[in-house]
């Protein structure tokens, strides 16, 4: 009887603690879901914010190494308020670039203009190299004034427009004159057969300084504006290449400038050509008259077998201002 | 036995209770703290470019912008000039408008996208001073650029 009693009172007690073994349970299983939502929940946010961190890096990477450089800007101003700008754009990065504006800043009237260049597409792959023309408007530009210029990519960098590096040759120049000749440019032409007043491969022409000697002639001088005070050289009709033969006293020819069109015709009368500054021409010189051309007005050397020196001899205006200029040094060699 | 199951119950009860309390707590934090992720990664995917700072007159200058980050609408919250000795800043949001001079609808900058703002200052800029100006957008990066007045 003792033991049954006895038995009973364990049972009734072990079931009296049922609903604290079931609260620690609920309160156990609680603090677990809990913490393990909200724990997993945050582990997922964090990994959110990594992500974006980590892109944000590899932009910011990108944007660093992105490497547009630029080279022989030039601005032409053809006319007051256009400027054309012209550079040569390398992508030296490795990865690839898209050029969408172009700023250009007149500083002396402290005025810009901005392009827009998405349109044109000019997406450089590393090692690209690309020239950048454009007309710009910005008002009373005149040669004269100095201009700065920069592009900016999609990435948002910034790239300022680096002038011509021949600069340094305008420095030697400046010491003869306000025109430099581009030795390695020098070039002879040929006539077609018909017309004949046609120049034949135009405008690569041969480059050369040897040259036939029965055959009519014209010359091709590449001329580059680089005069320090920034005005516009214009050319007047007396503008001529001589040659003279030293071993021979006498013999000399000359060829008068001429205005020739995109196939190569001799235009028959000449008028004036400028050259803004730091603008480069292929100027020509064909006729043995001053100011006119005709198919009788070729010019051939006929002297054989000699070497010569040639002479531009270059007549203008420097703004209103008269100029005259002899670019002497170029040897040519006649052949037999 | 009856006491032990109404304190069964009572457990049960409550102990569902404060799993529905925690439950509610835990979202509010989830909530919030994905607000503020979210936040945080829209603010890291943001990137203005100044282009330009050009002074239209001793008293405004044009800001010229580029989007350059991973996201689409950069509003403008503000604009401070300054330089070494004073600040001042735009009492409100200013109007941005695109390079050819419209006014850009939704007045924020998508991806790519370029435009600009006028500010006029309440002081006067002194020709030939250095000047800085910082931009503040809506989700609280701060760019900032230089200009000479």
């Amino acid at each position: 009887m003792k033991r049954i009693s006895l038995h009973r009172k364990t049972r009734f007690g072990s079931s009296k603690g049922v609903s604290t073994v079931i609260a620690t349970v609920f309160l156990v299983l609680t603090v677990f879901v809990l913490s393990t939502n909200v724990f997993l929940w945050t582990l997922s946010q964090n990994a959110l914010y990594n992500q974006a961190v980590k892109e944000r890096n590899q932009q910011d990477v990108d944007r660093l190494i992105e490497n547009v450089i630029t080279a022989n800007t030039t601005y032409f101003v053809p006319s007051t308020g256009t400027v054309n700008v012209t550079t040569v754009l390398v992508n030296t990065g490795s990865i690839s670039a898209q050029i969408i504006t172009l700023w250009v800043l007149d500083a002396t009237q402290q005025k810009y203009n901005v392009t827009d260049l998405r349109a044109s597409n000019i997406n450089l792959k590393p090692g690209d190299r690309r020239l950048l023309t454009r007309l710009v408007q910005i008002p009373g530009a005149v040669s004269a004034n100095v201009f700065n210029a920069w592009i900016v990519t999609a990435r948002g960098n910034k790239v300022d427009l680096q002038m011509a590096q021949t600069v340094i040759v305008a420095n030697v120049a400046q010491g003869i004159g306000s025109i430099a000749l581009n030795f390695y440019a020098f070039r002879y032409f040929r006539y077609k057969t018909s017309p004949s007043t046609q120049l034949d491969n135009y405008p690569s022409g041969t480059t050369s300084f040897s040259v036939p000697s029965s055959t009519f002639l014209a010359f091709g001088a590449v001329l580059t504006n680089f005069d320090t005070t920034k005005q516009t050289i214009t050319l007047n009709k007396t503008s001529e290449v001589w040659i003279y033969f030293p071993q021979a006293p006498g013999q000399n020819r000359l060829w008068y400038i001429v205005n020739v069109d995109s196939n190569g015709n001799v235009a028959s009368s000449y008028s004036p050509i400028s050259i803004a500054y730091g603008e480069t021409k292929l100027i020509i010189f064909a006729s043995d008259k001053s100011g006119s051309f005709s198919s009788s007005d070729r010019v051939s050397i006929g002297w054989k077998d000699d070497s010569c020196a040639l002479n531009l001899l270059l007549l203008g205006k420097i703004g209103t201002r008269d100029y005259g200029q002899n670019i002497p040094f170029t040897s040519l060699y006649v052949n037999p | 036995m009856i006491s032990a199951v109404i304190l069964t119950g009572v457990a049960i009860t409550l102990g569902f209770a404060v799993l529905l309390w925690g439950q509610s707590r835990s979202s509010d934090y989830a909530r919030n703290y994905s607000q503020t992720t979210d936040a945080e990664i829209a603010k890291l995917k943001e990137k203005l470019t100044v282009e330009y700072v050009s002074k239209l007159s001793s008293t405004s200058i044009r800001i010229f912008l580029l989007n350059a980050g991973a996201i689409d609408d950069t509003k403008i919250q503000s604009v401070y000039v300054r330089n070494s000795t004073w600040s001042w800043v735009t009492s409100s949001p200013p109007s941005l408008k695109f390079f050819n001079g419209t006014s850009i609808s939704d007045q924020d900058l998508d991806m790519g996208e370029e435009g600009y703002v006028d500010v006029t200052l309440s002081v006067a800029l002194t020709t030939g001073k250095y000047y800085s100006v910082r931009i503040v957008t809506v989700r609280g990066s701060i760019y900032e650029a230089d200009f000479i007045a």
